[in-house]
C-alpha cells in the first residue's frame, strides 16, 4: 500500500501502470491506494 | 466529510485519477465547499513527501525532450486521454516520467511556494492527434503561501481557478488580473470562496505571462484597472 502511495507520488504511475507492476486487478490498487492514503492519513492525525 | 469524498480528493491530489474522475471531481469542486476543503487538506499531507525526496534539479533540455516525445506520440496517436495501453512500454515510461516531474514540480510549488509552477499536462483531443497543452499558476503571497491554484487552458480561452486560502477583507472583492508580457494588467473577474471558471481576457498570449490578485471596492475595480494593492502574484509557466 505504501507503495503504491510513494509510486504514484514520485513517479506519476496512473492506477494502471501500478495495477500492471504489482500484477494485480485495477480495483485492488485502488482499494490499497485508499487504505494507504487512510494509514497516511491516520498516522498524521495521532502525531499532532 | 464522507469518505467517499475524501478518497477522491486524495486521489485528486495524488493524481491517480483517470481523466473522466478528475473532470468529474473538478466539476464538484466548483460547487462543493467539503470538496474544496478535502483537497486543501490533502494538499497539506502530501506535500511534505516532497521533502523526502530533495531538491532534483531536472537537465536544462527537459521540457524540450517531453514536447518531442509527445509530438511523437500524439502523431501515431488518436486517443481521446492520456491513457496509455497497458502493453504500450515506451508510453507507460515516458508518460510516468512526465507526470512523476509534474508531481515533483506541484509538490515544490506546494511547499516553497511564492510562485508559479507548472504542470506538464497534455491531453490529446479526439480525432487530431495532436496535443493540447494545459498550464497552472500557483498564485500566492510573498512570503510563499500559496493564495490560488488556477489551471489555465489557452484552448478554451479559460481558466479554472481553485481558491486554497485566499482572503477577502471585509467590504472589499478580490479581482483576478492577467498580465501578459509587458502589457498592462486585463480583468479576469471577481473571485470567491469557491472554484470558478474565469474567461481568458481577449487576444490573451500565456507566454511569459503572469495572474495577480489586488484587493478592489465592493464589486470589482472602477476603472478596469487594478486601483488596490496586489496581495497575490504567479505567474504562468509554458508546460
Amino acid at each position: 500500500m505504501r507503495d503504491c502511495v510513494l509510486l504514484a507520488y514520485y513517479e506519476g504511475y496512473s492506477r494502471e501502470e501500478l495495477a500492471n507492476r504489482f500484477g494485480r486487478p485495477v480495483n485492488t490498487i485502488k482499494t490499497w491506494l485508499h487504505r494507504g492514503l487512510a494509514a497516511l492519513k491516520t498516522c498524521l492525525e495521532t502525531q499532532r | 466529510m464522507s469518505d467517499d469524498l475524501d478518497m477522491l480528493a486524495a486521489e485528486y491530489v495524488l493524481g491517480t485519477l483517470d481523466p473522466a474522475e478528475r473532470a468529474g471531481f473538478e466539476r464538484r469542486l466548483a460547487g462543493s465547499e467539503p470538496a474544496r476543503r478535502a483537497v486543501e487538506e490533502w494538499s497539506r499531507r502530501l506535500g511534505p513527501l516532497a521533502l523526502a525526496s530533495g531538491d532534483v534539479e531536472p537537465p536544462a533540455d527537459m521540457w524540450n525532450r517531453i514536447e518531442e516525445r509527445i509530438a511523437s506520440h500524439g502523431r501515431t496517436d488518436n486517443r481521446v486521454a492520456p491513457v496509455v495501453a497497458a502493453n504500450d512500454d515506451r508510453a507507460d515510461e515516458f508518460q510516468r516520467s512526465a507526470r512523476g516531474w509534474r508531481r515533483a514540480f506541484i509538490a515544490a510549488a506546494a511547499l516553497a511556494a511564492s510562485f508559479a509552477v507548472f504542470i506538464a499536462h497534455r491531453e490529446w483531443p479526439g480525432g487530431n492527434g495532436l496535443e493540447r497543452a494545459s498550464y497552472v499558476a500557483i498564485v500566492g503571497q510573498k512570503d510563499g503561501r500559496p493564495a490560488l491554484i488556477v489551471n489555465v487552458d489557452p484552448a478554451s480561452k479559460s481558466a479554472f481557478v481553485i481558491p486554497v486560502s485566499a482572503e477577502t477583507p471585509p467590504g472589499r472583492s478580490l479581482e483576478l488580473w492577467f498580465i501578459g508580457g509587458g502589457e498592462k494588467p486585463k480583468p479576469m473577474g471577481l473571485l470567491g470562496a469557491q472554484p470558478v471558471r474565469l474567461t481568458l481576457p481577449p487576444g490573451a498570449r500565456v507566454e511569459n505571462a503572469s495572474l495577480a490578485v489586488s484587493v478592489e471596492p465592493e464589486g470589482g475595480s472602477p476603472t478596469g484597472s487594478p486601483t488596490g494593492p496586489v496581495i497575490y502574484s504567479g505567474q504562468i509557466v509554458k508546460s
